[in-house]
């Protein structure tokens, strides 16, 4: 069976963070259709919240160069592990057994893409990790944030705090928490975006010398 | 679970448990629908059809963990667009050997 963590129990698998990944398309959004076609392409048609479109395609036996139709107006691939990129102009991609998510999002030249990943979602209490901020605009461009505001904050500091500056995560008890960025720059929207974080508590051995 | 169904057993449960087990993610979809259109006979549409547990060996088979979460979440993606109310991963830490 394909386990969720490691032998640890504790450093999570790519399973995992898929599954993740997976909550983030499904939660919030309707099927509009499903299509299996000759190739045996499945494709599953999404729609969000705000009317926005998305498909999730696979193949479970081949890899197939899947042709996105114009009419989709796509332009943002995603991946299992959460990454995404722009399509580029030829608007093809490789379709396999792992399911990406092709989005249409219509931003304005105000608007922009904004992402919060973390390598492990999981922490010990007394340790750290950084956090990765993606932000693209409609072309898919990174922006340039030296002159953005830029703010972290943990839902539940008792389990994790956050640098409200660089958005370094601290674990500090066994809990988990939800930290949002919120993004603040020239004309642009305002944007947030959130991640969780689980804090676990690793056991301290404690030696006693006996004469 | 028709003859069940059909006998009389529909007027005594809740919703339907199964375990929707299958080598590829993709036999689901019709494992599922299969016992989804059993419940539709037996008058019981309105019932909750519940996956109490799957999994798959993909990890197991010497495949990269990637094709692994690939396998996790078509076997979500496909329990979710055929209607499952709830679906429980076999399991968190599987032992590995």
């Amino acid at each position: 069976m394909t386990p969720m963590v490691e032998k640890d129990g504790v450093r999570i698998t790519a399973s995992a963070v898929g599954y993740q990944t997976i909550q983030k398309w499904l939660i919030g959004s309707r099927v509009k259709s499903k299509v299996v076609t000759a190739d045996n392409n499945w494709i599953i048609e999404l729609i969000g919240s705000n009317n926005k479109k998305s498909w999730i395609l696979w193949n479970p036996t081949k890899k197939v160069t899947f042709n996105i139709p114009k009419k989709w107006d796509a332009n943002f691939i995603e991946n299992i592990l959460g990454t995404v990129t722009a399509l580029k102009e030829s608007q093809s991609v490789l379709v396999q057994a792992v399911p990406v998510l092709i989005t249409s999002e219509n931003l304005s030249d105000n608007d922009f893409k904004l992402l919060l990943n973390v390598d492990n979602n999981t922490i010990n209490d007394g340790t750290s990790t950084d956090l990765i901020l993606t932000t693209m605009d409609k072309n898919g461009n990174n922006l340039d944030l030296s002159k953005a505001i830029i703010s972290y904050s943990s839902s539940n500091p008792l389990a994790a705090t956050v640098d409200p500056i660089n958005g370094r995560v601290s674990g500090i008890n066994s809990g988990a928490t939800i930290i949002t960025v919120k993004i603040e720059f020239n004309s642009r929207k305002i944007k947030t975006a959130q991640i969780d974080i689980i804090v676990n508590t690793i056991e301290k051995l404690e030696f006693i010398f006996l004469n | 679970m028709d003859e069940f169904l059909s006998k009389g057993g529909k007027n005594y449960i809740d919703a339907v448990a199964y375990h929707f087990y299958a080598d590829v993610s993709e036999d689901s979809d019709a494992n599922i629908r299969l016992i989804r259109m059993i419940m539709d006979k037996n008058g019981l549409k309105n019932k909750q059809l519940i996956n109490s547990e799957a999994g798959t060996d993909g990890r197991l088979k010497g495949e990269p963990d990637i094709i692994a979460a690939g396998y996790v979440a078509r076997q979500y993606i496909i329990n979710w667009i055929d209607g499952v109310s709830l679906f429980n991963w076999y399991q968190w830490n599987n032992p590995w050997e």
